[in-house]
């Protein structure tokens, strides 16, 4: 493994990933947010989410009685 | 009633006169924080749809520029969380044939490290290490504390050391 030392990287950054150069903005860009708004949340699903979900369905399997605390947090 | 006042109530006509006079503002916050204008726009429109619905929250005594700012950074967080496995360059394997191919094989190397960033790191090293903006300054832009920010950029620094030797750079 190569050593670098911190000044190295910080002059390697800066010298191959300079700031980009100010951007113009797009001029139609309400009409797009318009249409955002009216979509609504969108609601992304993580893995955490699923696994989570696998978890209580493998729950309520093995140990149904634990179904009735799990309702009580709706 | 002020502008500011009457979009924290919800009108929708002080929302598009707040949202044309600062987009501009935070698509160019975007590009230099996502480096990559085509995202920056659509974060853009992500963007100016959470300060809609937040509206409520906003306190019209504050910058609405700054609080702007603190959403699309955290927009730049979100957008890292989802691109980050898919945006690592590929590097060609093998001796560079000549200076040029060289160079360029640096270029990707360091970019490659750099995108190896956690999104939250990455964003104050962008700041931070390649802009070199004063953490005070970077806390006010982000809405975190100056010892957030400290904590992020050596993190970031003490990751990218790692990776850079990963990656075999060698000035």
């Amino acid at each position: 493994m190569t050593h670098v030392s911190d000044e190295q990287i910080l002059r390697l950054l800066r010298a191959e990933l300079a700031a980009p150069a100010s951007a113009e903005a797009p001029a139609d860009l309400w009409a797009r947010v318009q249409h955002r708004i009216d979509e609504g949340p969108q609601t992304e699903r993580s893995a955490f989410d699923w696994i989570l979900l696998a978890a209580v369905l493998v729950l309520s399997i093995l140990r149904p009685e634990g179904v009735g605390i799990l309702l009580l947090h709706f | 009633m002020t502008l500011l006042e009457r979009f924290a109530r919800g009108d929708p006509d002080a929302f598009e006169s707040l949202f044309r006079e600062s987009y501009a503002d935070v698509y160019g916050w975007l590009v230099r924080l996502v480096r990559d204008r085509a995202a920056a726009e659509d974060l853009t429109i992500e963007v100016f749809w959470r300060i809609y619905r937040s509206h409520a929250r906003f306190d019209p005594a504050r910058s609405f520029g700054a609080w702007a700012r603190r959403i699309a950074s955290n927009a730049a967080v979100d957008h890292f969380r989802r691109t980050r496995r898919a945006s690592v360059v590929r590097v060609a394997t093998g001796t560079p044939s000549s200076d040029s191919s060289a160079r360029r094989d640096l270029h990707v190397r360091v970019e490659r490290a750099y995108r190896q960033l956690p999104p939250k790191p990455r964003v104050v090293a962008e700041l931070a290490l390649i802009e070199a903006w004063p953490h005070e300054e970077i806390a006010a832009a982000l809405g975190i504390s100056r010892s957030a920010v400290k904590s992020r950029a050596a993190r970031a620094m003490r990751l990218l050391r790692e990776a850079f030797g990963r990656e075999g750079i060698a000035p």
